[in-house]
């Protein structure tokens, strides 16, 4: 149990997957703050699911001496969790296809692949890497609500600030490490 | 997508985890933009070609196959060229094999041709060389690994992470913008999601 917490916390924390890895920022910062927690849970499913078939396919390809085609095959099993998960939630095509085109999917069984974790132990990342990305939109939507009622210059108004405001959280997320 | 001002990437922050995660010197961002610029345009390319192939329905996954096997083509040479840049972005640029980026570009090539795939591409790339240059100059006093002067002696460090990236980033942002722009998903996906 303290692993898990651990485990959860580190990467929800230190080691955010919008804040200190830049991936998946365009679906973090979705218009719509209502679609959160639908778009939210329907990355972490994928995120968690696809990020541990893509661990096991990708050292099934390079047993088999196939390694370099791990990157197009988990992008395409990504795709399909993410396709079943959006009948399952009932999920829009526009939340699909965020999903799927989500840099955070993939890099994740990236980074499983790259920091050599071990099967037994991928299935704590990969949660606490869809949880460090539920989180994280969480942070963006709560500063994106103040953002907004503030008196910003124009050159600032919409993304730039937001983006600015995003390289701040990660800052406070950096010095925990 | 007739001017910078409509480049994906400063009005959606579209291939963000590229232009932040793989910029940190000017060597890296000339491999990122290599590998993003091949991605995109031969994806392009490809999708143009295969359109009558790649139905309506079928344009996610269809798209999704030329992208992510080009990426890998791309990342492959990129490899090959830039061995030690590579080695310390790879993981940033694999996020190219799902890149937003390179579906909204695949997704317009279909109605404004191949044209728009070469113009983001190289656009993308110029902010891309960017980035790097100056987080290169304010994080480390050099360009291109060539010290510049008394620049050395006063650098910000901060700019060669995440953090200074995001905020460069931003402030490149404001640059670039005059009317407040900000993400539609509807935009982004070129037709409201079914």
């Amino acid at each position: 149990m303290k692993d898990i917490i651990v485990t959860v916390l580190s990467l929800t924390v230190v080691n955010n997957y919008v804040a200190s890895k830049v991936m998946g920022v365009p679906n973090a910062f979705v218009k719509d703050t209502k679609k959160i927690n639908h778009l939210g849970l329907f990355t972490l499913l994928t995120i968690a699911i696809s990020g541990l078939l893509g661990l096991v396919i990708a050292n099934a390809l390079n047993g088999l001496g196939f390694g370099f085609m791990s990157l197009p095959v988990n992008a395409l099993v990504s795709a399909l969790v993410a396709l079943i998960l959006s009948k399952v939630l009932k999920a829009d095509k526009t939340e699909l296809v965020l999903t799927i085109f989500n840099a955070a999917v993939i890099g994740c069984v990236c980074l499983l692949q790259s920091q050599g974790i071990e099967l037994a132990q991928s299935y704590l990342y990969t949660i606490g890497a869809g949880v460090s990305y539920l989180v994280a939109m969480y942070m963006v939507a709560a500063v994106k609500s103040r953002i907004d009622e503030k008196a910003i210059p124009s050159n600032f108004k919409g993304l730039p600030i937001e983006i600015l405001a995003l390289g701040i959280i990660a800052l406070a997320v950096l010095a925990f490490k | 997508m007739k001017n910078m001002k409509m480049n994906p990437a400063l009005i959606m922050v579209l291939g963000s985890a590229v232009m932040v995660g793989a910029t940190a010197t000017l060597k890296n961002a000339l491999a990122a933009a290599f590998a993003s610029a091949v991605t995109l345009i031969v994806s392009g390319l490809l999708v143009s070609i295969l359109k009558k192939f790649i139905t309506e329905d079928m344009e996610v996954f269809g798209n999704l196959i030329v992208i992510a096997g080009v990426a890998t083509a791309a990342l492959m040479l990129t490899n090959c060229l830039f061995p030690a840049a590579y080695k310390s972005i790879n993981v940033s640029l694999s996020t190219l094999s799902t890149s937003l980026l390179a579906y909204v570009v695949c997704k317009n090539v279909k109605e404004d041709g191949v044209g728009v795939a070469v113009t983001t591409a190289l656009y993308f790339a110029v902010c891309l060389l960017c980035m790097g240059a100056l987080r290169e100059l304010i994080s480390l006093g050099s360009i291109y690994g060539t010290s510049i002067g008394f620049l050395s002696d006063y650098t910000i460090t901060m700019f060669g992470n995440v953090p200074g990236g995001l905020i460069l980033f931003g402030l490149l942002l404001a640059c670039t913008n005059k009317e407040g722009y900000s993400l539609n998903l509807e935009e982004v996906l070129g037709k409201k999601g079914e």
